[in-house]
């Protein structure tokens, strides 16, 4: 039997080494970032549903109890313009808050609850589907669903949804085309270029969060409860004094 | 609903993030605006949040026990060598090490075999040091990670921070892709095309390359065109028997690396 060529041996592709080095650090951080924001993704939409529930509803009855007194005072003084004017305004107010709360209570409720499990199976998951991993725009395009389909899944809190994921990505894997070493350093950089974009996006969209008025009351929901306090239930007190005001006013 | 209208905040991928609506955002600043009126809640206004740093985030975690968060965090911060400070790092670092040591229920040796690879790559702030990469890597194969048992295989193969050792090198390679691992199989071909730690064999060896080639494995070693059309004539060479016991090879390559 002939011998083999020498090929040249994995020591030796130090340039394709130290770039996978890199790369798979990058895919272990790009992992983690996701998770950072699909978590707080989640979290704030269970504090919005939560707040809609507890403080929303509350506003809405302070907005409805105005409407009435200043619809009464209109009544009373059927000449005065201002106070007809108040009136309309007062009642377009409560009508908003109404529409309003029951458009966002309409919304199917958030069932995110954190565990450690949930956390490591999306980051495996994550490094295994992200669509900037991908090879061409066919596995990305694939990829994309897959991700899609695992954020909405963690979002639900759903381990196994996250695991059917996983599982059906794998079983409709097939290889790449062969490639030579200088295209397999090119795709390597393009995809360390990909990457180092939606990092950057994902710091980007994370801040957008960070900066809305609702964070800021997520935020310092979090502060009360660190106190063994529900912020919500405190706003949720002051609206009840205020109601019971209001309603002692309207008769 | 004319005065709910979709347009707040939206991330890049076009998923509504946080409050959905125009009017639902106007309910949440009354929300604000009641902590600011309201003399029992005004502390909650005061108690700005705290621009939180990034030690200072993985030391709450480890406060808080999350230790699998805190792990990433410190090596994302090892990682981002620059934005901390320079003692910041050093403590991320210190944080890794001793993380990875302690017994952790989801660290499957995962933590232990990063490390190795801190080490090998010698990035700030860990220093170059075969020897501390491959007692790491050791660590993370004891635990059976297919990835840490590799990369134990390739240090015993090329002799760095242990002593040179092909029998060894293969026995870990093989025990890897066996687990699923796809990073030493350009090795093992090496292995039996030139009797490292074993016999030669060349239509394992053949085997092995070809796997390789075809499956266009990131990290499993690469095989050029130029090798490519050598490997191309060699097999003509095989004998009916040779190419039944390639085929058996290959195919086991097949079910047992994922790619």
């Amino acid at each position: 039997m002939t011998q083999l060529p020498r090929f040249g041996t994995a020591a030796d592709d130090r340039e394709f080494e130290q770039l996978s080095l890199d790369f798979a650090g990058l895919e272990s951080k790009l992992a983690l970032r996701e998770l950072e924001y699909a978590t707080r993704h989640a979290e704030l939409l269970v504090f919005e549903a939560r707040y809609f529930s507890i403080v929303g509803i509350r506003l809405a009855q302070v907005d409805r109890l105005f409407a009435t007194l200043a619809e009464r005072a209109a009544k009373a003084c059927p000449h005065d313009l201002k106070a007809s004017s108040a009136a309309a305004e007062a009642n377009k107010r409560a009508q908003d808050a109404e529409d309003t709360l029951r458009f966002e209570t309409d919304k199917p409720t958030s069932t995110y609850q954190t565990s450690d499990l949930l956390k490591k199976l999306y980051r495996e998951a994550a490094r295994m589907v992200h669509p900037d991993l991908g090879s061409d725009d066919q596995d990305r395009e694939r990829r994309d669903h897959a991700m899609r389909a695992l954020n909405e899944a963690y979002e639900r809190s759903d381990a196994t949804a996250m695991q059917r994921v996983v599982d059906e990505f794998k079983a409709g894997s097939t290889s790449s085309p062969i490639m030579n070493l200088a295209q397999h350093l090119d795709a390597i950089k393009v995809k360390i270029t990909n990457v180092k974009r939606r990092l950057l996006q994902i710091s980007k969209d994370l801040q957008t969060m960070e900066d809305s008025e609702l964070f800021q009351l997520f935020s310092k929901a979090n502060v009360a409860t660190g106190r063994g306090q529900d912020l919500l239930r405190l706003m949720a007190n002051e609206l009840d004094d205020e109601i019971t005001r209001l309603q002692k006013e309207a008769g | 609903m004319s005065s709910t209208e979709h347009h707040l905040i939206v991330s890049s991928k076009n998923q509504l993030v946080s409050v959905r609506s125009e009017a639902g955002r106007k309910l949440v600043i009354r929300g604000l605006d009641i902590l600011k009126q309201s003399a029992s809640l005004a502390a909650f206004v005061q108690n700005e949040v705290i621009q939180e740093t990034s030690i200072s985030k993985l030391r709450l975690l480890i406060a808080k026990g999350e230790i699998e968060d805190a792990f990433y965090l410190a090596e994302e911060i090892c990682f981002d060598y620059g934005r901390s400070t320079a003692s910041e790092t050093r403590e991320a670092m210190e944080t890794m090490l001793k993380l990875a040591r302690t017994e952790h229920v989801d660290n499957d040796g995962f933590w232990e075999a990063s490390i190795s690879l801190w080490y090998n790559m010698g990035k700030i702030p860990f220093p170059r040091d075969w020897e501390t990469s491959a007692q790491w890597a050791q660590w993370s194969a004891d635990k059976g990670l297919p990835l840490g048992v590799g990369y134990l295989s390739w240090l015993y193969y090329i002799g760095r921070g242990v002593p040179q050792d092909y029998t060894l090198a293969l026995k870990y390679a093989l025990l890897s892709i066996e687990k699923g691992n796809s990073y030493t199989l350009k090795q093992v071909a090496e292995s039996y095309q030139f009797g490292h730690g074993t016999t030669i064999d060349l239509v394992k060896a053949y085997a092995f390359y070809s796997f390789v080639s075809d499956s266009h494995i990131a990290r499993g070693g690469t095989v050029s065109e130029q090798e490519l059309e050598e490997i191309t004539k060699f097999v003509k060479n095989f004998s009916i028997a040779d190419r039944l016991r390639f085929q058996e090879v290959y195919d086991n390559l097949k079910i047992l690396i994922v790619i």
